[in-house]
């Protein structure tokens, strides 16, 4: 086959794809700039109020949102994955989220933190999704600099197969 | 000021204000937290799985996060967040200019230890034509205290 002739390039595909890889992802600093305009833009007001159980409840704090530590999760993980696969650009690279499942933030992220974020591959489904995916399934996590693990979840995503190994349109 | 969590219907359903997302929303959040080309591109948000340019799952979540707690502070709670989320599904796409709202129940709590305590919620987001676009169940801290001396810390 002629290198022109691929219509399909992907790093990897689901079938290459090992239960048990473990990747360190990236790393991320939270300025206290960072943390007040994600939250003024997308957050829900509290980060002034509402701290984590377990810690002295001191007002006028500032932690995090919830949704900026997974954001900051995702913003890593396509960095990562354009690393993985240069020059390709298209949707079929990266697989969609399906679902999440054991979604917990167990430690408040204060400004200069710094959370480092690692994933591994625990599950693959090879039932096929529209002739053309299949589900895989990672665990995520973020340590903070303490070693303290601040958020850990689930995700199913679409990983494309490989077309040599499904059945014809 | 006295709290209003004993005024709060736990078990009983709630529905959120509507939010209409908009293209310029879409690709400010994708651009700096979710740069993939079915939130950046319309033409490879054409090509791909989802038909069109659609927001990132994440915006989504941080939007009816928000609505859900505007509607918790509406009636009278100081302050709530999200402690941890059994599961979530994303069930369709969220396109440009579609309008959100999320309807919700929050059980009663599992765990109160003043000035806040926890408490299961279900979840169900919806667009403007009523179809289910997530769902999804986790745990609430619920902030029952409404002091708002600052610079003092309580137990």
């Amino acid at each position: 086959m002629q290198m022109t002739e691929v219509q399909y390039v992907r790093s990897r595909w689901f079938e290459d794809i090992p239960v048990g890889e473990f990747h360190v992802f990236g790393t991320h600093t939270f300025s206290e700039r960072d943390i007040l305009d994600f939250s003024s833009r997308y957050g829900s007001d509290h980060s002034q109020s509402v701290d984590m159980p377990r810690t002295a409840r001191i007002h006028r704090n500032i932690i995090a949102s919830e949704w900026h530590v997974v954001a900051i999760w995702m913003r890593l993980m396509v960095a990562y994955m354009n690393r993985l696969t240069t020059h390709i650009n298209d949707g079929r690279r990266n697989g969609a989220g399906v679902c999440i499942a054991n979604l917990a933030w167990l430690e408040p992220v204060r400004p200069g933190h710094t959370l480092t974020y690692t994933y591994e591959i625990t599950a693959k489904k090879p039932k096929p999704i529209r002739n053309k995916w299949s589900i895989i399934r990672s665990h995520n996590e973020a340590i903070n600099q303490y070693g303290e693990c601040v958020l850990t979840f689930d995700v199913d995503i679409l990983a494309e197969r490989n077309p040599a190994g499904l059945s014809p349109p | 000021m006295a709290s209003n969590w004993q005024s709060f219907k736990t078990g009983q359903l709630y529905t959120t204000e509507r939010h209409c997302v908009a293209r310029a929303d879409i690709l400010a959040f994708a651009e700096e937290f979710d740069p993939q080309p079915y939130h950046l591109d319309e033409s490879a948000a054409q090509a791909s799985i989802f038909g069109g340019l659609c927001a990132s799952g994440w915006q989504i979540c941080a939007l009816t996060t928000r609505l859900l707690i505007a509607r918790i502070k509406h009636e009278g709670i100081p302050a709530a967040r999200w402690l941890k989320l059994s599961n979530l599904h994303w069930t369709q796409p969220v396109f440009v200019d579609d309008t959100l709202h999320l309807q919700f129940m929050i059980a009663p709590p599992a765990d109160v230890s003043p000035p806040s305590l926890t408490a299961a919620c279900d979840f169900t987001g919806y667009n403007q034509d009523g179809i289910k676009i997530m769902r999804g169940s986790g745990q609430l801290i619920i902030d029952t205290h409404a002091s708002t001396d600052l610079g003092d810390a309580d137990d």
